[in-house]
């Protein structure tokens, strides 16, 4: 498979059955430095599922992985999914694809800099004091650095999914991925979550991004993608894709339209 | 009051074997506990099936019936085995050793359901992004899960600890000289029964006191936040 020299992350003809249900059915996707690819869909298109093969959260049946243009290298288990064969490659490919989740996931009995300084400390090996600078950096460039010695439950939903940018962002990865990050969020604090995905992108970092803002997409993305049912249905650039929606499929068309209803 | 003097310390000399039988069957426990967790919760189903063949068996069975059938039964298996292989010549099992070893074999069961529940009670979510940073197994198992399993696990963990110290009541059958051996035969000697059940019954009531004290104590330390 030939590989383009600036893609930094590449997957191929991803497939996932759950027993005899078909849910992703040959996804592709590339992306280049500095590429936001915003993943849409209506709930059941797959896309969540789609992003967390990508990270082997979720085991694909079928599919090629690339990061900086080198294979991680898959072999089937008895379950007849995809696992990575070797869990050191795993480890290491997992520190440069970083993930942001709907629910959040900090550690809740770890303050937010101990669970920012965690990856650092325990997965990289870096010294105590490097990993504190780090993580105060990311801190503040979240706007949280202020709650750095609360506890996860002591934060709002928008200072906890901030917290959890920053963890993924100390491991200084290659790749982020968000899944729904501003799902579980009151409607008032979305607002502030969303400013910092923004300014990440804004920084060129390559997010992708499965989200339902649709201001989100059409705005900070240079790519969208429409998931309908497992297979790719609208994939294009944002400008296009949503000033003349009905120019793509019905789906799209309909799907948009629901949104801003 | 006379015979109170005079046979107390008989009683409460009783005490430490009631107290080192009861801490080293807990640690036993805590370890089968451990075990069967993992056995319980394991990828393998044959594993699996160990795991829930041991809980299912341990729960359905009288204690009693365990403990006399390891004492007796255990002591012949022992030295048919010793014979069979010529690797040992007689061996005795001491009540206490009888008694340690069913005590932590059944109250493994117990621990098992314990800490299994904790670990089950754990969003999968936490260990998710423990992997997300590429965080191995056996980091995020130390890390991430040991934290949060105990202060789920030290409530059920606190409860079987106490039923635990109660039911080393049950080796006195065996013949160790425990709190209520020694009560029981205080009690007979002098034809005083209920005087020295009494003080059995105080002594029980004072170490689960002492119990929740330091149960609590560590609750606190590992409280979720």
């Amino acid at each position: 498979m030939s590989q383009q020299t600036n893609s930094i992350l590449s997957v191929q003809n991803i497939e996932k059955y759950f027993g005899a249900h078909h849910v992703l059915k040959g996804l592709s996707l590339t992306a280049c430095s500095g590429d936001v690819i915003s993943i849409l869909g209506s709930s059941g298109s797959g896309k969540s599922t789609f992003l967390r093969c990508i990270n082997l959260l979720e085991n694909p049946s079928e599919g090629q992985l690339f990061l900086d243009g080198k294979e991680l290298n898959l072999s089937r288990h008895r379950d007849r999914q995809l696992y990575a064969t070797s869990s050191k490659d795993l480890a290491e490919y997992r520190t440069q694809v970083g993930m942001v989740f709907q629910s959040f996931n900090l550690w809740p009995h770890l303050t937010v800099l101990e669970n920012v300084i965690e990856g650092p400390v325990h997965v990289e090996r870096v010294s105590k004091s490097e990993a504190l600078e780090r993580a105060e950096a990311y801190l503040d460039k979240v706007g949280v650095l202020d709650r750095k010695d609360y506890y996860p439950s002591q934060l709002s939903g928008g200072q906890q999914q901030r917290a959890a940018i920053a963890r993924a962002l100390a491991m200084e990865p290659k790749v982020l991925l968000f899944d729904e990050p501003t799902s579980a969020l009151d409607p008032e604090l979305v607002g502030e979550v969303l400013k910092v995905m923004q300014q990440l992108a804004a920084e060129g970092r390559t997010m992708l991004v499965v989200t339902h803002e649709m201001g989100f997409a059409r705005n900070v993305s240079n790519q969208v993608m429409f998931l309908n049912q497992g297979t790719v249905e609208t994939n294009g650039c944002p400008e296009e894709l949503f000033s003349s929606p009905t120019n793509h499929t019905q789906r799209w068309a309909e799907f948009v339209s629901r949104a801003y209803d | 009051m006379d015979q109170l003097i005079e046979f107390g310390p008989m009683v409460l000399g009783g005490l430490k074997v009631t107290i080192l039988l009861a801490l080293t069957s807990l640690f036993i426990a805590t370890c089968f506990g451990l075990a069967g967790a993992a056995l319980k919760l394991s990828r393998s189903r044959v594993l699996r099936m160990v795991g829930s063949a041991y809980t299912t068996l341990v729960r359905g069975i009288p204690d009693l019936v365990l403990m006399l059938l390891i004492f007796f039964g255990g002591q012949i298996l022992i030295n048919d085995l010793g014979k069979l292989t010529g690797l040992w010549r007689y061996v005795e099992i001491d009540p206490f050793t009888a008694g340690m070893f069913t005590l932590g074999f059944i109250f493994g069961a117990y621990m098992t359901e314990t800490f299994r529940g904790a670990f089950l009670a754990i969003p999968a979510g936490q260990i998710e992004a423990a992997q997300s940073i590429g965080m191995s197994p056996r980091t995020y198992l130390v890390r991430i899960v040991w934290p949060q399993i105990v202060p789920r696990a030290l409530p059920t963990f606190t409860n079987n600890w106490l039923v635990l110290l109660k039911t080393t009541a049950l080796v006195s059958i065996i013949g160790l000289h425990d709190i209520v051996y020694n009560a029981y035969q205080a009690g007979r000697t002098t034809q005083e029964p209920f005087i020295f059940l009494m003080v059995s019954f105080f002594i029980y009531l004072v170490l689960t006191l002492i119990s929740d004290f330091f149960l609590r104590k560590l609750g606190r330390v590992y409280a979720l936040k």
